[in-house]
């Protein structure tokens, strides 16, 4: 059974055993329409934007704000200023823990449905995926990678994976960026672990310089890359290899 | 429900083919979206089975080999700045099964070739989340403005409440 659901800009589909009460699904989205308010910097109203514009304090906003803020701290820290919630998107607060926020709460919402007794099911959230229990077809969770160039069309890779996340970043329009000095040479990071919070955010960092290096990755030895070039090629990280199906 | 229905969802757009290029027909320019888009193109209701009432001359006619009870919305395409973008979404009994981006912008120019030693991505295999030996896929095309924008007006046209 599919539920789809616009939330955080983007777009998440449930995919539940058949048979799973609706409400146990909407209880998830609830939680992430939630987080949605909470931790938006589209909506000045959100404690993330109060905050960034000064309005209110970290001690006196959410707990689960205080725990992101802090851990997107030391995921700065750890991808040596790779990943980061400064400055944000123009116009924005100053701030945006979006990168890991919507990863960790898809997290989150699989804790949700898994103390309702849902054990098998995977979560899309806007291209990244959280696979959990078993799949609904053969031993491991198929993952495909959309391919850069057709991203609609093509699959670049295929992963099977246990379970877990699989957080792609990637930039599918190219005219945009490869006039001028910055030619990309990667095309879109995927990375995969056992959550999504950490692998959306790793992706992020990746993506962000390029790949130019992995080294800071042994920081994290439960997660693997995988680099699709725009010369179409891909390559990938050791943790990864095992999950790589072709 | 066996009918179609082309609908403008602009007062005074003319009914434009969902899938043709045209220049825009009228504009509409949300202020509080960060992004500047505009609607060019109008929402056709594609039910199954399908008898036409009275249609605009220039509104063809889609016959799709839908199981009853399934419906196909054709959002809006939706102009960025990287090019158009349209998702259509497909409803069983009213309940929202899937969504799909049916246009996207196309690249303009390749990147150069460069010489590395690693193995080739795929390019022959299908992407579809349904078939046999995929259980989901990754990679975000989904995150645009465009893309919510046209959904949204999808899901409007299918009555379902839509993301605040």
């Amino acid at each position: 059974m599919l539920l789809t659901e616009p939330l955080m800009g983007t777009v998440f589909r449930f995919a539940v055993p058949d048979g799973t009460p609706e409400h146990v699904v909407r209880e998830a989205v609830e939680w992430l329409r939630w987080v949605e308010g909470t931790f938006s910097t589209f909506r000045p109203d959100s404690a993330v934007s109060r905050i960034g514009l000064g309005t209110l304090n970290l001690e006196n906003a959410p707990v689960e704000v205080r725990q992101v803020l802090s851990w997107c701290e030391e995921l700065e820290e750890a991808t040596e200023g790779r990943f980061s919630i400064r400055p944000g998107r123009p116009g924005g607060p100053g701030i945006d823990p979006a990168g890991f926020v919507k990863g960790w709460s898809v997290d989150e919402a699989a804790r949700v449905l898994q103390t309702r007794e849902v054990d098998d099911f995977s979560i899309y959230a806007g291209g990244d995926v959280l696979c959990v229990g078993e799949p609904p077809s053969g031993d491991r969770w198929r993952v495909a990678i959309r391919h850069p160039d057709r991203p609609d069309e093509a699959r670049g890779a295929t992963l099977e994976i246990p379970g877990g996340a699989v957080a792609t970043s990637a930039a599918y329009y190219r005219g945009d960026h490869i006039r001028g000095t910055h030619r990309r040479l990667v095309a879109s990071v995927s990375v995969a672990g056992p959550r999504l919070g950490i692998a959306d955010a790793l992706a992020t960092a990746i993506f962000a310089d390029q790949a130019a290096s992995l080294d800071w990755m042994g920081r994290f030895p439960e997660y693997g890359v995988l680099l699709l070039g725009a010369d179409g090629m891909m390559r990938w990280t050791e943790q990864m290899k095992a999950l790589i199906a072709r | 429900m066996r009918r179609v229905l082309a609908i403008s969802i602009l007062s005074g757009a003319s009914v434009v083919f969902a899938f043709r290029f045209a220049p825009p027909q009228s504009g509409a320019i949300t202020a509080d979206d960060p992004t500047p888009y505009e609607v060019i193109t109008t929402t056709t209701r594609v039910s199954p089975g399908v008898t036409a009432t009275p249609l605009p001359p220039l509104t063809t006619t889609t016959t799709l080999p839908l199981p009853p009870g399934v419906t196909v919305i054709e959002g809006p395409l939706v102009r960025m700045n990287r090019g158009i973008v349209q998702v259509t979404i497909t409803l069983e009994y009213g309940t929202l099964i899937d969504v799909e981006m049916t246009r996207y912008p196309t690249s303009d120019r390749r990147a150069t070739q460069i010489s590395l030693d690693a193995e080739p991505m795929l390019e022959e295999e299908a992407l579809e989340s349904q078939s046999a030996d995929i259980h989901i896929v990754s990679g975000a095309t989904e995150t645009s403005h465009a893309y919510i924008k046209s959904l949204r007006e999808a899901l409007q046209e299918a009555r379902i409440s839509s993301d605040r």
